[in-house]
């Protein structure tokens, strides 16, 4: 009997494993994950099934970043679809040391200034998150339907640039994949290679 | 004795501290140079944009690889001075860095671009200015850009100028151009494999293949070539974001001659 429970719990183990190792993909499961934001408040992509959620991975200090958030068009973004229910999770997958690492005073600051308007921002100092994701830059945007099936991964939009104003000549990827599954209607673009600055991972 | 070494560590720290606070606009040196001091009109010539990049720190290639920008050009020409082609690149470093790879430069890389002069137009002299940026980075990343301008003389006599021996020997190394007729790719749901039926004829062996084209490959997986005679074929595993596979690829290839000497070509290949 304890023998067979070994057996089962070493099954059981591999099992997870297995689950843990499989990364986001378009049209799979969104891999769980829990992280807790600037206020300690955990989060589980599990809890928002049955909405929409978007994942945005952030770096305030990336020229990237700045060029979305100075012109406003990230919080424009938010606002929008947070109004209409989405669920929206800045991810900050910068190790401690590394650039966009920020205290959560500092966080808080940024946010403010910016006048953000996600749901939460994530603390992903260990970067399993963003490995699990397989985020490599900021901004890397995840859209999540309410069956909990990714259907968007990829860039916010198609012109890799730093340049505030590509923004107004750009096709913006996440307004639509969000507008066209909401409204019932096929994603046209389910995936592009995202731009932007490498994720400061911790070297360990 | 213990005042001195302090006042030693003290210079020390001060030094170091001074040697460490990079100044962020000299991260990137750029100059303009041309292998003519003066031309004919008619003729053809070359302009090398030389970016400088300060120790530690990398730009990008025409496809950045997994983060990063390409470096890019923008030209004002006079009239009567026209582009013959596009950039002509060294051979990139691949950059591996947390788990990503990036295509970039380290140290001096050159931008060569080709021009010609049209007979019909008189000139007195070409004068050529280029706009040039680049994302540089290290661990963070900075868009810079900068301006250079060069001016060439116009008159009967042909004139080489001072760094037109280094140009040649840029372009005797840099990528040739190849047609590919034969060559193809298919494509499987995380595979893309590449058959290069027809090469160079001076090719002995092929020893790595870069997708120029943007986001195609996952480029942290390492391409497997097996050569074959006369045919080599290049496995990669495709970009988690590719969306839409493209009905022709870029490709650099590089090779080793009959004698052993590293060489390259780019090509353009259909999916047939």
């Amino acid at each position: 009997m304890k023998k067979l429970s070994i057996v089962l719990a070493l099954m059981l183990f591999a099992t997870t494993a297995m689950f843990a190792s499989e990364t986001a993909k378009v049209g799979s499961k969104a891999p769980e994950f829990t992280l807790k934001d600037t206020k300690g408040v955990e989060h589980k992509i599990s809890d928002f099934a049955g909405k929409y959620v978007v994942l945005e991975w952030v770096n305030y200090d990336c020229p990237f970043v700045k060029k979305h958030y100075e012109s406003e068009n990230m919080q424009n973004l938010q606002r929008e679809f947070t109004k209409k229910g989405v669920i929206w999770l800045s991810i900050c997958s910068s190790a401690k040391g590394k650039q966009g690492n920020f205290t959560k005073s500092e966080i808080e600051k940024k946010r403010k200034d910016f006048k953000s308007a996600e749901t939460a921002y994530l603390i992903d100092e260990s970067g399993e998150v963003g490995k699990l994701y397989n985020a490599k830059v900021t901004p890397d945007m995840v859209i999540i339907n309410p069956s909990q099936e990714v259907i968007y991964l990829g860039a916010i939009d198609n012109i890799p640039s730093t340049d505030k104003s590509d923004i107004d000549k750009a096709d913006n990827y996440v307004l639509q994949a969000l507008n066209s599954a909401m409204n019932g209607k096929t994603v046209k673009v389910k995936s592009s290679k995202p731009y932007g600055c490498g994720i400061k991972y911790s070297n360990k | 004795m213990k005042k001195l070494s302090l006042i030693v560590i003290t210079v020390m720290f001060a030094f170091c501290h001074t040697l460490s606070a990079e100044n962020l606009d000299e991260l990137v040196d750029v100059s303009i140079y041309s292998n003519v001091k003066q031309i004919q009109i008619g003729s053809d010539f070359y302009v090398a944009i030389k970016l400088n990049v300060a120790d530690e720190w990398h730009i990008y290639w025409k496809n950045p690889g997994d983060s990063g920008l390409p470096t890019e050009v923008k030209w004002t020409l006079p009239k009567g001075v026209e582009k013959v082609g596009d950039i002509i690149w060294q051979i990139p470093h691949r950059i591996e860095w947390s788990g990503m790879v990036n295509y970039g430069f380290e140290h001096d890389v050159y931008l060569i671009q080709k021009f010609k002069t049209i007979r019909s137009v008189e000139l007195k002299s070409i004068d050529i200015k280029a706009e040039v940026s680049w994302l540089v980075c290290k661990e963070k990343c900075i868009p810079q850009s900068d301006k250079v301008s060069i001016k060439i003389a116009v008159d009967e006599m042909f004139e080489k100028s001072a760094e037109s021996k280094i140009i040649q020997g840029l372009l005797a190394t840099a990528p040739s151009t190849f047609k590919s007729v034969k060559s193809n790719f298919i494509s499987g749901k995380e595979k893309l494999e590449v058959k290069l039926l027809d090469m160079p004829s001076e090719v002995a062996e092929v020893t790595d293949v870069y997708i120029i084209s943007d986001g195609v490959t996952d480029n942290t997986v390492k391409t497997k070539i097996e050569n074959k005679k006369n045919s080599a074929i290049a496995e990669f595993k495709l970009s988690p974001y590719l969306d839409e596979m493209p009905a022709e690829l870029e490709m650099l290839i590089l090779y080793q001659d009959k004698n052993g000497s590293s060489k390259s070509y780019e090509t353009i290949i259909n999916n047939k």
